[in-house]
């Protein structure tokens, strides 16, 4: 159907009748293989989901399953480079990434064991880390805020006021607490509306803004054909929220009895972001095969968009890169807490334990 | 130095010429048929692609619409509560069995009002039904967007989970208890079904087919990588392509529109047709290459190319034949012509031809030729003439030469006397002279003229003028008696009316008496042997030859020994520079007094070059006449006295 459209297919025609052979013998081969390595390797809690992606099997190693906060996607590059190029092996781990997304979130399967390591946000690992659940940091990720707040521009939504009475849509199951600090910093009277991640909402006028992360439904949006002078934003980043964003946590309990675990397994993803930020096409290349075997809608320039913004949240602070710190934590912290978000403060050195090793 | 023009033959200079037109007209041609039939072409396309888009578009609009007729009626007859429960599984059951557009049928309630929420479908020809669980679908667009803007809504494609399994579009319509809204009626289409209206539609050999949804989302595209993956603003942004994204947002308005994609585009060189769909304001594209819009008029624009191609050569070869038939007789010409330039003006110019202008060449070439012929001889004549009119006035040349003493015999004409003259005439002969002579034993005379004007007239007058002073100058005593007479002849005998300036003196050998008459000429210079200069310009009458009844006067000096009288005609001090500024008597003066020793040979010729280093040759047209003499000691004999005057 597509070869003889003359036009250039980004996918795979599996028309031609030789090629479709072929490609479902290999496809059922690589399942075979998958299932068998399925049933060889025990991860550390034992029940793997369908979803989970198994890149090596290796007994020497020590097994770790890790879920990202959402699916699969440029965001989390720097652990899938990790993988691709055998950093993780290198310092003695079997990584496994599990799926994340709101129908696995990631927070929930740290603590019903499911998964060892995860990422969160900052705001959403303080005010979910409690006395009897304590959660530890190992490396930040974002040095930077990317939560921003759009609606379409019109003459009753032109400044940061005309939001008072607006229904604005923040993500149901996380990563609101910053937007909420904000409205009630700026006394914002704004009618909540829990949505999940589609920008339909805003884009078919059922809510007046929305959040969005700048290195993804923004770009949905710009990519819905809103040009960026018909969109009202707010970065919080630029209005003087900057929670930093997306860290590598795991339980302070799993950390304490795997620590050389949990070290190798942030300083091999730190370099799997450094080696990522610098092979972007290499990158995008494995985010794109990720995605699709996973059957998630791949869109190579949103992906490209979306390592593009990583890159200049992570380098936010260069010299700073994997720490979280301490000005950072005691901020989004005094936040959280002024506004009842966080019952009982933490101690840094408690909520980030162990600085990693400088990088150039 | 001119260079010689490259010549190139009458068919060469006639194809080219003919090349260059055709060249114009052609190109003239291909922008006014591209201007005025390319816009039909483009209209005709566009009607074509209309057409066939917008069959598309009614074939899914009626399937929209009435699954759209249809989930309103039921919702009607919902909110009404009409129907019992067995009633309404049989009114789903008939809708989904009698519709094929109808994939799936959704009853959703707020998850907080404790409803069954249900999702009834066909499968395998009986009737399903799907309790939803959970309350996650509350945040589903199909659900949330029109629970919030309380409206219909056409959704996304999306993958139904929990229903069918397989992509569809949903139609969804708030469900109402009174004012509030209780829950959705969804229908869901198959988007397979919309994809099979829309894939098979192939327009010509390039055209492809796609539907965009309401946000951008392309829904259907033969490239299965671009469905649901890729917005039409992706796609621009991807070829960084700000006419798409316009055209994008253009679509998304709901307009209609056929354009042609320039630049670096996804859709390059490609025309793009869209219009929207009135049921749920998706868009049908169809994206065809330029050149099969343009097929028709770049067939024709090639068969008028051929066309002319064709006509060029024939052109060509019927310019060539016939510029060769008639060059023939203009090469018979342009040998005779060669015939007669070579000096044979009676070679026959027989040229046999039925054109007129080249028998009007071959006429005009006869007559050039007699005319030639008899101009020749004409010349020959003149020539002849001119050579003897030419030899006469070389002969009164030398005549006029041999007149005016020689400096080789004469140097020393008495022993008293060191004379050295020299006479240049303008042209071959002159009118200026000098002369001098011993009128007796004692009496040296000397003479130096210009006859105004010059040629054959003035040499005769100075011809006639040495020839009277001398055939006088014994009879008459002094210069005022000779003078006088010279007068009274000229006057008489100058036909011409020609005047003559002159000096002429008589200069006693015994003594060194000089006594002379200066008639109208320039002034007269004694050098001292002291190296002194004594100019004597006073005239002692005007010119000669006008006036009969004139007084002439003279003045008379003693010359010492070693003393030089230096004579010259205007030749010398109206001699022009480059500037023209004249030669004068100052710096005559100037050449007179740096002498050393001079004698009358050095100072004649030290002037002379003076003059010729100062003077402009193409200024310097007059005669030059300079006359020295030089007493060397008075006559040493003492058988006379001095005579007196």
């Amino acid at each position: 159907m597509s070869e003889s459209t003359g036009f250039p297919v980004l996918g795979t025609s599996l028309n031609s009748s030789p090629l479709r052979g072929w490609v479902i013998c290999t496809a059922l081969a690589l399942l075979a293989c998958f299932c068998v390595q399925c049933t060889k390797t025990s991860p550390a809690s034992g029940s793997t989901p369908d979803t989970t992606l198994v890149f090596t099997d290796q007994d020497s190693l020590t097994p770790v399953r890790f879920r990202p906060q959402w699916r699969h996607q440029a965001q989390f590059a720097g652990v899938y480079m990790a993988l691709e190029k055998g950093f993780y092996r290198d310092l003695g781990l079997d990584v496994q990434i599990q799926s994340g997304g709101p129908d696995d979130p990631a927070y929930e399967s740290l603590v019903n064991k499911s998964s060892d390591i995860v990422t969160l946000f900052l705001s959403s690992a303080l005010s979910r880390s409690t006395p009897e659940n304590p959660l530890v940091n190992l490396a930040q990720i974002s040095q930077k805020s990317a939560i921003m707040l759009v609606g379409k521009r019109s003459p009753s939504l032109s400044q940061i006021r005309d939001l008072n009475g607006k229904k604005a849509g923040l993500w149901r199951n996380d990563f609101r607490e910053p937007s909420l600090i904000f409205f009630r910093e700026k006394d914002l009277d704004v009618q909540i509306v829990p949505i999940d991640w589609s920008v339909n909402l805003l884009l078919n006028d059922a809510i007046d803004v929305m959040n969005v992360m700048l290195y993804n439904e923004y770009h949905q949006v710009l990519m819905a054909g809103l040009d960026p002078e018909e969109i009202f934003e707010i970065r919080l980043s630029g209005a003087g929220y900057n929670i930093v964003e997306d860290g590598i946590y795991t339980t302070r309990e799993f950390f304490e009895n795997n620590t050389k675990t949990c070290i190798a397994f942030a300083e091999a993803t730190l370099d799997g972001w450094i080696y990522a930020l610098n092979h972007p096409q290499e990158t995008l290349d494995v985010v794109i095969r990720l995605m699709r075997r996973d059957h998630i809608a791949a869109n190579r320039s949103h992906q490209a968009w979306m390592l593009d913004k990583m890159k200049e949240l992570i380098l936010a602070k260069p010299d700073q890169l994997g720490q979280l710190t301490q000005e950072d934590f005691d901020f989004a912290q005094n936040l959280l807490f002024k506004h009842g978000l966080l019952s009982q403060k933490i101690p840094y050195r408690q909520f980030f334990p162990h600085d990693l090793q400088e990088r150039n | 130095m001119t260079s010689k023009k490259e010549t190139k033959s009458f068919a060469y200079r006639l194809i080219s010429f003919m090349f260059i037109l055709l060249v114009i007209v052609f190109t003239i041609s291909i922008a006014a048929t591209r201007l005025l039939v390319g816009g039909v072409m483009v209209s005709n396309a566009r009607d074509t692609i209309s057409s066939l888009a917008n069959e598309k578009l009614l074939l899914i609009d009626n399937k929209l619409n009435k699954l759209m007729s249809l989930g309103k009626s039921y919702r009607n007859l919902r909110e009404l509560d009409m129907l019992t429960e067995a009633e309404d599984r049989i009114h789903i059951e008939q809708m989904l069995r009698d519709n094929t557009e109808v994939r799936s049928i959704c009853i959703a309630f707020q998850p907080d009002l404790g409803m069954n929420s249900t999702i009834w479908f066909l499968e395998s020809d009986s009737l399903k039904v799907k309790v939803l669980t959970g309350s996650d679908y509350q945040f589903k667009d199909w659900f949330h967007i029109p629970l919030l803007t309380g409206r219909e809504y056409w959704s996304d494609p999306w993958f139904d989970a929990d229903g069918v399994r397989q992509m569809i579009s949903s139609y969804s319509l708030p469900l109402h208890q009174g004012e509030e809204i209780i829950g959705m009626l969804r229908l869901d289409a198959a988007l397979g079904r919309l994809q099979e209206v829309v894939l098979p539609l192939r327009i010509k050999e390039s055209g492809i087919t796609f539907l965009i949804s309401n946000n951008g989302t392309i829904v259907s595209h033969p490239a299965d990588s671009l469905i649901l993956n890729y917005t039409i603003f992706d796609l621009a942004d991807e070829y960084e392509d700000l006419q798409l994204r316009n055209l994008g947002k253009r679509m998304l308005l709901g307009e209609t529109g056929f354009e042609r994609m320039l630049g670096h585009s996804y859709f390059q060189d490609k025309w793009l047709y869209f219009a929207p769909m009135q049921s749920n304001q998706w868009v049908l594209a169809i994206a065809i290459d330029s050149s099969e819009v343009f097929a028709d008029l770049n067939s024709l624009l090639l068969i008028n190319f051929l066309t002319l191609l064709v006509v060029f050569l024939m052109i060509c070869i019927i310019i060539y034949a016939r510029t060769h038939i008639l060059s023939k007789p203009l090469k018979q010409l342009a040998s005779a012509a060669g015939q007669i330039g070579s000096g044979d003006f009676d070679t026959p110019i027989q040229v046999s031809t039925n054109i007129f202008e080249i028998q009007s060449l071959s006429d005009s070439l006869s007559l050039m030729q007699s005319s030639l012929r008899e101009y020749i001889e004409n010349l020959k004549q003149i020539t002849a003439e001119k050579n003897q009119i030419f030899n006469e006035v070389m002969f009164a040349s030398t005549i006029q030469k041999n007149l005016i003493p020689s400096n080789l015999q004469l140097a020393s004409p008495v022993p008293e006397i060191q004379a050295y003259g020299i006479l240049e005439p303008a042209g071959e002969i002159g009118g200026d002279l000098y002369d001098y002579f011993l009128i007796d034993d004692h009496h040296f005379c000397f003479v130096i003229a210009d006859v105004l004007g010059k040629g054959i007239v003035a040499a005769m007058t100075m011809t006639m003028v040495t020839t009277f002073i001398r055939s006088i100058a014994g009879f008459r005593g002094d210069s005022t008696q000779i003078m006088t007479e010279l007068n009274r002849f000229l006057v008489k005998n100058n036909l011409e009316s020609n005047f003559v300036t002159i000096v002429l003196g008589i200069l006693d050998l015994r003594d060194g008496k000089l006594c002379f008459s200066n008639c109208g000429h320039v002034p007269v210079y004694l050098r001292k042997a002291g190296r002194e200069v004594v100019k004597y310009g006073q005239t002692h009458s005007t010119a000669l030859g006008v006036f009969e009844q004139i007084e002439i006067g003279q003045e008379c000096l003693f010359l010492n020994p070693q003393d030089e009288i230096i004579l010259f005609t205007d030749g010398i001090t109206e001699a022009m520079s480059s500037k023209e500024v004249f030669f004068g008597t100052e710096r005559l003066e100037e050449i007179i007094k740096k002498l050393y020793q001079p004698n009358p040979e050095t100072t004649a010729k030290a002037i002379l070059s003076g003059v010729r280093l100062f003077s402009d040759p193409d200024k310097y047209k007059d005669d030059i006449t300079i006359l020295v003499f030089k007493f060397l000691h008075p006559r040493r004999s003492a058988s006379n006295g001095p005579d007196t005057n």
